[in-house]
């Protein structure tokens, strides 16, 4: 083959300088179907980790949805890679989960990521490419309520909902241990409300109940408290 | 013997297949979809001009496509015509996508169900460069490049992370290649990863962002186009996205394809085994600037030579044993989805298939079963005489025993993927060179704005939007009512496919294909796989193997 013209690079070019394989120092990268109730907390808690906190301009925080190989370019691309995401480790609902290194793939392969996205077959597909990223940290929120029966809709079951200003919290704590100037845009201890959104739990009607974000209850958290114990216990709070 | 596959794909949501298998063949299926999507309900009371943004989130795979029916139906319904370059722009996402879904499939997904990862510990590597020249001029063939892949390979099967290889069919006798074949099909199996990461660029150029593309609009497209800013899409922009397919088509030319019909040709038992219901079905995509469909829509019945006209009319969902409030057999233009689950609570193992037993609606055409899906598009297209698709499908029959009905089988759907891979990536670079050459002539328009004024519209509205998806045909039908949407059905190619019977007691078309089956080991149906896989099931999966009386005999775990 002839040698072609690149096509234009897809993201901001300063964001490969750090690394000497012109990898992206670090991304955080949301994975679940927000069409699936609780499946939707890490694209939630990436929504609120950019709402409150001040993050560097070139730190990418993504949104993969439910697709697999499709990431393998950001993996790639990527030496820190953040995962938020819905979890399932018979725990109770709410409670915040921190996987690293083997652990994510141990606990991943056996089915872990409630949506199945293959996110395991990701991993191997990198590792066997030699593309695997060197740190690799998934934060995630035991669900309640995955899509499962009729029980469809867009929103966050109320545990869930309360998790998640602690897991946007953690993540920010996670990407400083890592280097990242990462602050929070209000003053520490400032009490944070999170809106609240309820599936219809228990109602088997049509469809289920798809409440857009109506601000019924609160969850409060206050900066700084979000924190992890290492492996995957449940944090105190 | 009854066999349950569940889930079936090595990836991605949900699926269950039961057979039941006597003498080594598959006798009965079932074909279960046990997730409620429900997107329908979602919808309703939204803007229609939102409603893409959601549909484009229901499947871990087909984002653009679930995007592209959804604009196309709410277009219909408000008789909103799109410019030429937004006729462009969707052209090529939509084809972008079916070249990188239809080779990721073949070798990510369904090539493990064909070559054996734990072979290439014994391959010598200078027979599988032999073998790779013999296929063709893809210059990766030397012994040296075979030697370190083979490394490569043997260091992680030594790590015993086998990830998506450890489904239990490592070291199957069904898997029949040479273990430079194996080591040849490994080789292509991590080339193809490298080549994907490539192919979404076409994606993230065009769509915004990928995966989830955000320049959809209902009346054309939102990507910008305009030779004189450096933030939006220029002729240079285009020519570097025409080298990419340029490198994109080599890679099918030169490997997919010869790779498939090498499977043909060493498993050619595989071209007669699965036929199916023979009934196909495309709606036809691709509008080209004369007004003509590139593949064409009809119908081409089992046995039958000539296409018949595709009447949307005649598309009805029968709900006899689906989990939804009784109904007679409905059009989705006036369809409902109201579930009535009558199934066992979950979590359960095992399924009555007497009465309702899938989330999974059986769409009809005029009461008739239909395959949709490659096979049906290429078929149909030879059929009406489109003549790249005569040309391709001729120079593939001698691999698939030489006879046309030879597409109809398990090896003739994969084909058949692979040829519209070639014909569509060859269709990329000519549709990006009219977008260039449009662009040049400073028609840059990419929307109608005209209907998207909400006062403009009628009181009440309704129409359909129809696509071939990579897995088949795919079509949302909207109902509007004062600026809002107060209906809305999908009828997924996998709901066409994987349909449960029906009314009249058809089985739908995967439940079909299953009939006649081998199965030479009921702990590792890898045969089933193969037939399922070939139809490119969107949904994922563990494997039940029970015997008659219902009393299971082994679990094997096909996906983690």
């Amino acid at each position: 083959m002839s040698p072609a013209p690149e096509p234009p690079a897809d993201g901001p070019a300063a964001r490969r300088a750090a690394d000497p394989r012109g990898r992206t120092a670090t991304a955080v990268l949301a994975l679940g179907n927000v069409l699936a109730g609780d499946d939707g907390v890490g694209q939630a808690a990436a929504a609120e980790l950019v709402r409150v906190h001040v993050l560097p301009q070139d730190l990418p925080v993504l949104d993969g949805g439910v697709l697999g190989l499709h990431l393998l370019g950001l993996l790639h691309d990527t030496r820190r890679l953040l995962v938020l995401d819905a979890v399932d480790v018979g725990r109770p609902p709410g409670t915040l989960v921190r996987l690293r290194g083997e652990q994510v793939r141990s606990r991943l392969a056996t089915g872990l990521s409630a949506h199945r996205i293959g996110f395991a077959e990701l991993l191997s597909a990198a590792r066997l490419r030699g593309e695997e990223p060197e740190h690799l940290v998934v934060l995630g929120v035991q669900a309640s309520v995955v899509g499962r029966g009729t029980r469809v809709g867009i929103g966050l079951s109320g545990p869930v909902a309360r998790a998640v200003p602690a897991l946007a919290d953690a993540a920010a704590e996670e990407l400083r241990s890592w280097g990242c100037p990462v602050t929070f845009r209000v003053p520490a201890g400032t009490p944070r409300p999170y809106p609240e959104a309820v599936l219809g739990l228990g109602d088997p009607g049509p469809g289920g109940t798809a409440l857009g974000n109506p601000a019924a209850g609160a969850g409060t958290t206050t900066p700084g408290t979000g924190s992890l114990r290492a492996g995957h216990e449940p944090a105190g709070s | 013997m009854k066999i349950v596959v569940d889930p079936v794909t090595r990836i991605e949501g949900h699926l269950r297949i039961q057979a039941q298998v006597t003498d080594g063949k598959v006798t009965e299926a079932w074909s279960t979809s046990p997730m409620y999507r429900g997107i329908e309900q979602v919808l309703i009371g939204r803007d229609p001009r939102d409603a893409w943004v959601f549909t484009q989130r229901i499947c871990g795979v087909c984002t653009t496509v679930s995007a592209l029916a959804s604009v196309r139906a709410v277009e219909s319904a408000l008789g909103i015509r799109i410019p030429d370059n937004a006729r462009i722009l969707r052209n090529v996402m939509a084809a972008a996508q079916h070249v990188h879904d239809h080779l990721v499939h073949f070798y990510h997904l369904h090539g493990p169900d064909w070559f054996d990862v734990t072979g290439c510990a014994d391959a010598d590597p200078a027979e599988a460069a032999a073998l790779q020249r013999s296929l063709s001029e893809w210059p990766e063939n030397t012994v040296e490049h075979f030697t370190e892949v083979k490394k490569r390979v043997t260091e992680f099967l030594g790590s015993g992370q086998l990830g998506m290889f450890a489904d239990g069919y490592a070291g199957h006798p069904a898997h029949r290649l040479t273990p430079h074949g194996d080591l040849l099909f490994m080789d292509h199996y991590l080339q193809a990863l490298a080549w994907q990461r490539d192919a979404v660029r076409i994606h993230a150029v065009l769509g915004g962002k990928n995966p989830h593309p955000q320049t959809y609009l209902v009346g054309g497209m939102s990507t910008p186009l305009d030779p004189s800013s450096p933030a939006a899409v220029t002729p240079e922009v285009l020519d570097g996205l025409r080298a990419l397919t340029r490198r994109m088509r080599t890679f099918v030319e030169q490997v997919y394809l010869p790779d498939v019909l090498y499977l043909a040709r060493q498993y050619p038992e595989w071209t007669r085994i699965g036929r199916g219901v023979g009934n196909l079905m495309s709606c036809g995509d691709f509008p080209q600037a004369d007004g003509t469909l590139l593949v064409p829509a009809g119908i081409l019945r089992s046995g039958g030579t000539s296409v018949e006209e595709l009447d949307e009319q005649r598309i009805t969902e029968d709900v006899s044993r689906a989990w939804y409030a009784r109904a007679e057999p409905a059009r989705p233009a006036t369809a409902t989805t109201v579930p009535a689950y009558t199934g066992p609570t979950p979590p359960w193992t095992d399924l009555d298939t007497d009465g309702a037993y899938s989330w999974g609606k059986a769409p009809r055409y005029g009461g008739q079963v239909m395959e949709v899906g490659p096979l049906a598009r290429i078929a149909i297209a030879r059929a009406g005489g489109v003549a790249r698709v005569v040309e391709l499908v001729d120079g593939a029959l001698p691999s698939l025993g030489g006879d046309l009905e030879a597409l109809r089988s398990t090896l003739g759907r994969m084909t058949a993927r692979a040829l519209e891979t070639l014909w569509f990536v060859e269709r990329l670079d000519a549709w990006l060179a009219e977008l260039s050459d449009n662009i040049t002539s400073g028609d840059l328009r990419i929307a109608d704005p005209a209907g998207l004024d909400r006062a403009s519209w009628p009181a009440r509205a309704s129409g359909y939007g129809l696509t071939e998806a990579p897995r088949g045909a795919l079509g949302h039908w909207v109902r509007i009512a004062d600026g809002e949407l107060t209906g809305y059905q999908i009828v997924i190619p996998s709901t066409w496919n994987g349909s449960p019977r029906d009314g009249q007691g058809q089985r739908g078309a995967w439940e079909q294909a299953l009939l006649g089956v081998p199965v030479a080991d009921g702990d590792r149906p890898l045969e089933v796989l193969r037939l399922l896989h070939s139809f490119d099931p969107c949904m994922a999966c563990a494997v039940h193997v029970v015997d008659p009386e219902g009393t299971r005999l082994a679990d094997v775990t096909v996906v983690p």
